[in-house]
């Protein structure tokens, strides 16, 4: 009788560390960033985030209210700047729209359909993000329907943001630069005194809130304060998007691999709007 | 009714402040969800309800935010039934109610880490994990005493204590 009972409750150890185990390889099939989501996935994303959307548009509203008060406050010397900005517009339009016609007769030469710069851009709103720290994830008001596809670009005005890893059919998830890992690295090019230098951005240091590039072959000097920007090789989003600016050249005790902090050049804290460039 | 309202209203809230907190200083991270969810065990009659409605928002969480699928609704559900098994050693008053947040939060920290460190989706770095962990008990223990009070001032003069 003794026995019996040791027997059991050896078969329930057993069992238990079974269970965790399949519960471990079935959270890996479903917590992965390049899931596919079903038809009632999408559907139910969708509609949470459309009464999501409903809630939050007279909060926006409101601050919107409030930060049209603050900004309101130094509009003098506001407009003073884009005085001066408005000056060089002119020059650097007419410099722009030389180099494009010079650009689409090269294209005709060389018979090239497209370049790795050029993009059309799909502008969205941001709805939610998660903020449980883990995922860094955001939620904008653009599918499918509107030609958003996965491994998009989404920049706002001061640079990318991140990429789309998902895309239902009125609404999209983005994931952060503050979540690139080792699986998923980016492709970028610093400027040099001689020219770009090509490395990988591998990570995000949350303590420093800089991103860490590897993989520089080249020994060519970087200074700080170059900009670092995206190469759109490997990648389905165009080159030139700026990412961020250098603050600091590290090398190991051997000098052999250098690793670059870049600043980025977006706030995370203020994402609203944002647009999604589609290759 | 009113533990469905309640979390509904939570939900909602989550999304809501996701948009206005500072995420890069990692002070502030609510999850105004999870609190509900532990704080509306008083009002199922069942103990089995409780953890197919712990089920029923995890799933809801990990489509609307995370992209993900099942690992909230297991999460939920493991600290619903923690959160069942510690309330009997708290005596009902507002400190003790805020100390079984900080161990909720805590337990649910360490175990959402330690899962997704697992499977492989997070590189382990200590650092990371203290911060988003330290930073997760200011804002949900002022969420924790707003429940507490809605709780005592509002609910219990009002209505029924249990519905399922």
């Amino acid at each position: 009788m003794r026995k019996k009972r040791k027997l059991e409750r050896r078969h329930y150890i057993i069992i238990f560390f079974l269970g965790i185990l399949l519960l471990l390889g079935v959270l890996m099939y479903f917590v992965r960033d390049n899931r596919k989501t079903s038809t009632v996935e999408q559907v139910l994303q969708d509609t949470f985030l459309w009464i999501q959307k409903i809630i939050s548009t007279p909060v926006h509203f409101v601050t919107d209210k409030v930060n049209e008060v603050k900004d309101k406050s130094n509009l003098y010397e506001k407009y003073e700047n884009l005085q001066k900005q408005i000056e060089q517009t002119d020059g650097i339009r007419a410099k722009n729209q030389e180099l494009e016609s010079q650009l689409q007769e090269m294209k005709a030469l060389l018979e090239l359909n497209q370049l790795v710069y050029e993009s059309a851009p799909i502008s969205a709103t941001v709805i939610t993000r998660n903020i449980d720290g883990w995922y860094q994830t955001v939620t904008i008001d653009k599918g499918k329907q509107q030609g958003v596809t996965e491994h998009m670009a989404v920049v706002t005005g001061r640079g990318m943001i991140g990429e789309v890893i998902s895309a239902n059919s009125f609404s999209s998830t983005v994931k952060l630069l503050t979540g690139v890992d080792e699986n998923h690295k980016i492709s970028v090019k610093i400027e040099g005194n001689d020219g770009y230098v090509y490395g990988l951005l591998s990570s995000y240091d949350w303590e420093n809130k800089v991103y860490k590039i590897d993989g520089i072959a080249e020994n060519t000097e970087i200074k700080e304060g170059a900009n670092v920007v995206t190469t759109g090789l490997g990648n389905a989003y165009p080159s030139g998007i700026l990412i961020g600016t250098v603050t600091q050249v590290k090398t190991d005790h051997f000098d052999l691999a250098r690793t670059i902090l870049v600043t980025p050049s977006v706030d995370f804290d203020e994402i609203r709007y944002v647009t999604v460039l589609k290759k | 009714m009113y533990a469905i309202m309640i979390t509904i209203v939570s939900f909602l809230l989550e999304g809501l402040f996701s948009c206005y907190i500072p995420i890069s200083t990692h002070f502030w991270l609510p999850i105004p969800t999870l609190l509900s969810i532990c704080f509306c065990q008083v009002y199922f009659l069942k103990k089995r309800n409780y953890i197919y409605f712990c089920f029923l928002f995890g799933i809801l969480y990990d489509i609307t935010f995370t992209n993900t699928l099942f690992l909230h609704g297991i999460l939920f559900v493991i600290m619903g039934y923690i959160g069942q098994k510690i309330v009997h050693f708290f005596a009902h008053t507002w400190y003790y109610f805020l100390l079984m947040i900080f161990i909720l939060i805590l337990i649910y920290r360490m175990l959402s880490y330690a899962i997704l460190v697992s499977i492989g989706y997070l590189p382990f770095d200590f650092s990371f994990f203290l911060s988003i962990t330290m930073g997760s008990f200011l804002w949900n223990l002022i969420y924790g005493i707003l429940l507490y009070i809605l709780e005592h001032f509002v609910f219990k003069r009002f209505l029924p204590k249990r519905w399922f």
